[in-house]
């Protein structure tokens, strides 16, 4: 009786208003996260249309499908959406779903942060498409190099649109890795002390706490450029002491790193679904840990090598070779953790399992090209041709979107509750490998013999003419792969079978809820004595912890950093639409700085602070 | 005409060529090993009730994923400090300095020390010695780059950089901007034509003279020229102050060129004409306007423009 | 070890390292500080291919004031932690009036840098050196301008009795954030404003 009476009440007080201003007021950071994931899957979408109309034009020699213009601005949104409104996000996306669940916790350490960082996300990306609209579009790359993307060799507002868009998305990815490393340090299961923490979530916090050291980076770049282009300052200008490559060093500052920050979540879903469908424990689950923390670590020392035709010294050239060429180590370490696994094991073939195979074979092969580059010469005569283009779409398409599309199986199911068709999954998968391959392989051969990269046209007879052809068909059968994952999805949420709390036989806490799971999360706060909570034989789950809100509540358990000892229990805040408030503010505040309109600043500004006021003020118990 | 790394024709692009091979070859054994390894683990038979192998994980990871690689990749960085460290210098000393100016969208040539000789898009060399190579930009920036000759190596404005080239052979190597700068990036090339010493030095000289006074249709042609407003942005030189701009290519020399707009279209009539009635339409976004002269016009341009050799 | 407590034996207070909004705050400074070494770093790069810097025609910046200055901001630390000293004693009296103290040693700093400003040979356009001069300077300015409004919020606060001793986190994090903005100081000051005079 009692317990039925604990479980109507932790129902009552979690659930999220099912009226329709549900999506403006949640903090529940599953609707979050799958808000991330659709979010950023229609950029997704969007950035590989933009890449097919730009293998369409590339089809052919000297073709003129495309002006010169929007071919630039298409490859230029294209690396954008892809890098900034797509993987970054949809990681955060997965993240934001899976972190508290595999913590056993009932939400992340700061709710409404999580909501309002959703928001901020979606108005950066609204900002930035915006551009296409007015026919300005971005056109600088999606790396923006000075002086080209200064005021008198990019006039339009295309630049701003994205400089300004940037810091906006930042603030949604710092606050969001804010959230991430807090929640992870804080709210674990009693027991999980850090030995035992998954390897997904090491590959979290990690990932979280380069993206606090790397994007000030990207931050201050661009509002560098902002004030170079609108109010007159000299940081890129080297007419008057400022310097072109200033801006290619805070840029990559933060670009290396970001490619990590990109591949690292991506790998954490590696090592989530390797050990679960090899029906055994990681491999050398330390080592593996201890892998990302370098990875983490060392991405922030090799920046340089963006810069090897830059005309810097050889002991800068040296340095940078070196250090790049050991951040090959943590790499290769996962891939033998990874593949020792799936030999030791007993490997179920499903199309998880397929996606992780397929990302081992394609960033094996971009992580060789990438060990290729760190060969200072080979580099000074490759770079910023076709090879390297290949290199990048190995290592971030082979590197991080086949593990989000092993991820899409392997969670949509907890998120759904209803499975994907596996044999159609399979289809999926080799229409992507293939496709992918077809597209991507033959241009190590084109950057070869010289095709330069982001080259709107290119002539006959330099060898190039039958390679593009065949990458524009791979493109477009990539893109059918793409359709296929889309079609499986819906299917699987009209007829797919019901998926019941673990279908994969898995071991860690998210496993261990309904699928989809409560707005509560855990009935009873689980507690941990080992890596793989749901393999491990222990002893039954203790006394009932927080199994009965106090006084209409929300409440989480607060736990020491180390070792996971209950300190505290975390009240947990309720729905409100401040989140999205503040979000709408800050987009307001951006769109002034992009008209250059103080007084719309000011208000925005003004409301900003009010907001935030609100927000931090506290509630009705006056604590601190 | 080849633009390719993989056909070396100078000491500089050569040794790279061999450092290419050398760690692709590397990067494919790795490869074939690692998935190798790959393909026993899928392919591994396995019971239905199998227990999962015991593996000394701490062994496995160690040697394979730390060790080995460690030894491999730091004989790889042997290899590349090496080839670094020989690719700094030229393998002699260097007589003549080349200066190449980037702009948007053209490569603007110079001798120092022979300041009459001022060329576009065509880099003249002696062949069999090396020739440093002064680098600078107008405007953004842009990478010099002929594969089959050296490394590529920006031009930044503000900053002064060098590299050198050396052809074995006499040759027409081509090159192209290596660094997106822009609408017109990809018509952006060049071509570096290497010759026998002797032959070098001829057309140094040549090069270095001023035009001589046009003739007939050529007289006309100039007076066209003048008319349409092309001294707005070109020059042509004829000795004594010659008016003009220094927005586009100095047109002195221009009938000794293999072909114009940086590598675009080549430089015959045909070329010529299409350039010149609407040079947005071949390279729209380019800093010059389509004129469309009437056809009297266009031949007497034609005419003059054939004569600057 | 029993890694299992019964609810009604675990606190809800959260207070320091306990408390999630203390981390955030360290994250928050974390960033923050590397935000501010990337405008240092970029001041001093500048530099690297100039035979003079700050570059001919500008002199290096008069130190009076910014000492002046120096001194209260730094100086108001010591107030702020004796704010945070006295909460954990549950003084709320002294706690005001230690904030107070702060608060006006802090805007005094801000007064003063308003004052450079104003009186400033060049401005911000004149070239790369001016640029990320203000760029650096401004940027800590906002700095301080949030600490200020968020010791006004706290001080309301104190007034309203919301803190004890038992629990001030707010007052807590003030802190940090308050002593991170002093902290940055030294940096900026050493660049900017002492090494021209070394280096010259």
């Amino acid at each position: 009786m009692a317990a039925l009476a604990d479980r109507e009440l932790l129902i009552k007080v979690w659930e999220t208003h099912p009226k329709a201003l549900s999506p403006f007021v949640t903090v529940d950071h599953k609707k979050i996260g799958a808000r991330y994931l659709v979010t950023a899957f229609l950029f997704f979408l969007a950035g590989g249309i933009e890449a097919l109309v730009m293998r369409t034009q590339l089809a052919l020699p000297e073709n003129r499908l495309l002006d010169p213009e929007t071919y630039n601005q298409l490859f230029s949104m294209h690396g954008t959406t892809m890098i900034f409104l797509f993987a970054t996000p949809i990681l955060s996306g997965f993240g934001n779903y899976v972190v508290p669940l595999m913590l056993g916790a009932r939400d992340m350490a700061f709710p409404r942060l999580n909501a309002f960082t959703y928001w901020v996300f979606l108005f950066s990306g609204l900002f930035i498409y915006a551009s296409f609209l007015i026919g300005s579009a971005p056109d600088g790359g999606w790396f923006a190099y000075t002086p080209l993307s200064g005021k008198a060799a990019s006039p339009g507002p295309g630049l701003d649109f994205w400089a300004l868009g940037l810091v906006l998305l930042g603030i949604s990815t710092t606050a969001g890795a804010l959230n991430f490393i807090v929640s992870i340090l804080k709210v674990r299961a009693p027991g999980m002390s850090v030995d035992r923490l998954p390897l997904f979530i090491w590959n979290v916090l990690v990932t979280a706490l380069a993206v606090i050291f790397a994007l000030p980076a990207l931050t201050l770049a661009c509002l560098l450029l902002e004030l170079d282009r609108n109010f007159g300052t000299h940081f890129f200008d080297p007419a008057a002491g400022g310097s072109a490559l200033l801006w290619q060093h805070l840029f990559w500052f933060f670009g290396h790193p970001d490619v990590y920050i990109i591949f690292l979540p991506a790998v954490g879903i590696v090592s989530s679904v390797v050990p679960v469908f090899s029906r055994r424990p990681m491999v050398g689950h330390t080592f593996v840990a201890l892998a990302t923390v370098t990875t983490g670590v060392l991405s922030f020392g090799v920046w340089l090598h963006h810069m090897f035709a830059t005309g810097l010294p050889p002991i800068a050239l040296s340095f940078f070779g070196v250090v790049t060429t050991l951040i090959a180590v943590p790499a290769g370490v996962q891939i033998i953790a990874w593949i020792t696994t799936m030999w030791s094991g007993r490997p179920v073939w499903r199309t998880p399992l397929m996606f992780a195979a397929g990302f081992i074979v394609l960033f094996l092969i971009g992580g060789l090209t990438g060990v290729m580059f760190a060969v200072v010469p080979f580099d000074q005569q490759i770079t910023d041709s076709y090879f390297v283009v290949a290199h990048f779409h190995y290592v971030l398409f082979g590197g991080a979107v086949f593990p989000i599309f092993a991820g899409l199986y392997y969670w949509l199911p907890k998120m759904t509750g209803r499975l994907m068709n596996d044999r159609f999954g399979q289809v999926n998968f080799w229409l992507m490998f293939t496709g992918f391959n077809l597209t991507f392989m033959p241009m190590h051969i084109v950057g070869m013999l010289g095709m330069p990269r982001r080259v709107y046209t290119y002539p006959t007879g330099l060898g190039w003419d039958g390679t593009n052809l065949a990458e524009t068909v791979g493109a477009f059968l990539l893109g059918v792969g793409i359709l296929a994952f889309i079609a499986n999805f819906l299917w699987s949420l009209k007829a797919g079978e019901p998926a019941g709390p673990n279908p994969w036989f898995a071991n860690t806490l998210e496993w261990a809820t309904s699928s989809p799971p409560e707005d509560y999360n855990f009935e009873v706060m689980p507690t941990v004595a080992g890596r793989d909570p749901l393999w491990d034989t222990h002893d039954e789950l203790g006394r009932p912890i927080l199994a009965r809100p106090r006084a209409l509540q929300r409440e989480t358990l607060g736990t020491e950093l180390l070792e996971a000892i209950p300190q505290n229990v975390l009240n947990m805040p309720q729905d409100t639409p401040l989140p999205f408030v503040l979000a709408f503010c800050l987009a307001v505040l951006f769109v002034g700085l992009l008209l250059q309109q103080i007084a719309l600043c000011l208000l925005a500004g003004l409301a900003s602070i009010v907001v935030v006021g609100a927000w931090l003020w506290p509630g009705k118990e006056a604590q601190a | 005409m080849s633009q390719s790394t993989l056909a070396p024709a100078g000491p500089a692009a050569e040794r790279i060529a061999t450092l290419t091979w050398l760690i692709t070859g590397l990067a494919a054994a790795v490869m074939l090993a690692v998935l190798a390894y790959l393909a026993v683990a899928i392919l591994r038979r396995r019971g239905l009730e199998d227990e999962p192998r015991a593996v000394n994980g701490a062994f496995v990871v160690g040697v394979f994923g730390v060790g080995l690689p460690l030894a491999i990749l730091l004989v790889t960085f042997g290899f590349a400090l090496n080839a670094l460290a020989a690719l700094v210098y030229p393998p002699s000393a260097t007589r003549l300095t080349v200066e190449v100016i980037g702009h948007e969208w053209w490569w603007e040539v110079r001798y120092p020390g022979h300041e009459n000789a001022i060329t576009a898009n065509e880099v003249h060399i002696p062949s069999g010695e090396p020739v440093q190579v002064r680098l600078s930009s107008d405007d953004v920036i842009h990478s010099f780059w002929v594969p089959q000759l050296q490394a590529k190596m920006d031009v930044i404005p503000g900053r002064a950089n060098r590299t050198w080239l050396q052809a074995d052979q006499p040759g027409t190597y081509r090159g192209q901007c290596a660094e997106y700068c822009g609408l017109q990036h990809a018509h952006m090339s060049l071509l570096v034509v290497a010759e026998p010493p002797d032959q070098f030095e001829r057309w140094l000289a040549a090069q270095s003279r001023p035009a001589g006074p046009p003739q007939g249709q050529a007289a006309r042609g100039l007076q066209a020229f003048a008319a349409s407003g092309c001294l707005a942005c070109h020059t042509i030189r004829f000795g004594g102050d010659s008016p003009g701009g220094k927005i586009g290519p100095d047109l002195t020399h221009l009938a000794s060129r293999q072909m114009i707009a940086a590598g675009t279209l080549p430089n015959n009539p045909a070329g010529l004409a299409e350039w010149i009635a609407d040079a947005q339409f071949v390279k729209p976004g380019n800093k010059m306007p389509a004129m469309h002269p009437d056809p009297e016009q266009l031949r007497d341009l034609l005419a003059l423009l054939q004569s600057l050799s | 070890m029993s890694a299992v407590a019964a609810e009604g034996r675990l606190p809800t207070a959260t207070s320091g390292d306990r408390a999630p909004a203390w981390w955030g705050m360290l994250v928050l400074i974390a960033t923050e500080a590397t935000f501010f070494g990337a405008l240092i770093f970029s001041y001093f790069y500048l530099a690297l291919d100039k035979s003079q810097w700050p570059p001919a025609g500008i002199k290096p910046p008069e130190l009076a004031r910014p000492l002046i200055g120096t001194a209260l901001l730094w100086g108001s630390s010591l107030p702020m932690w004796w704010a945070e000293h006295s909460a954990r004693k549950g003084l709320m009296g002294r706690v005001a009036l230690s904030l107070a103290v702060s608060m006006g040693m802090s805007t005094m700093f801000f007064l003063i840098q308003m004052l450079e400003y104003a009186t400033k040979e060049f401005g911000p356009q004149v070239n790369a050196y001016t640029s990320i001069f203000y760029a650096i300077t401004a940027f800590h300015g906002m700095h301080v301008f949030v600490a200020l409004i968020m010791s006004a919020v706290v001080q309301v606060r104190v007034w309203l009795g919301h803190f004890t001793a038992e629990r001030h986190l707010a007052i807590q994090v003030l802190g940090l954030y308050w002593h991170f903005v002093g902290l940055v100081w030294v940096f900026i000051l050493g660049s900017l404003y002492i090494s021209p005079h070394l280096l010259q």
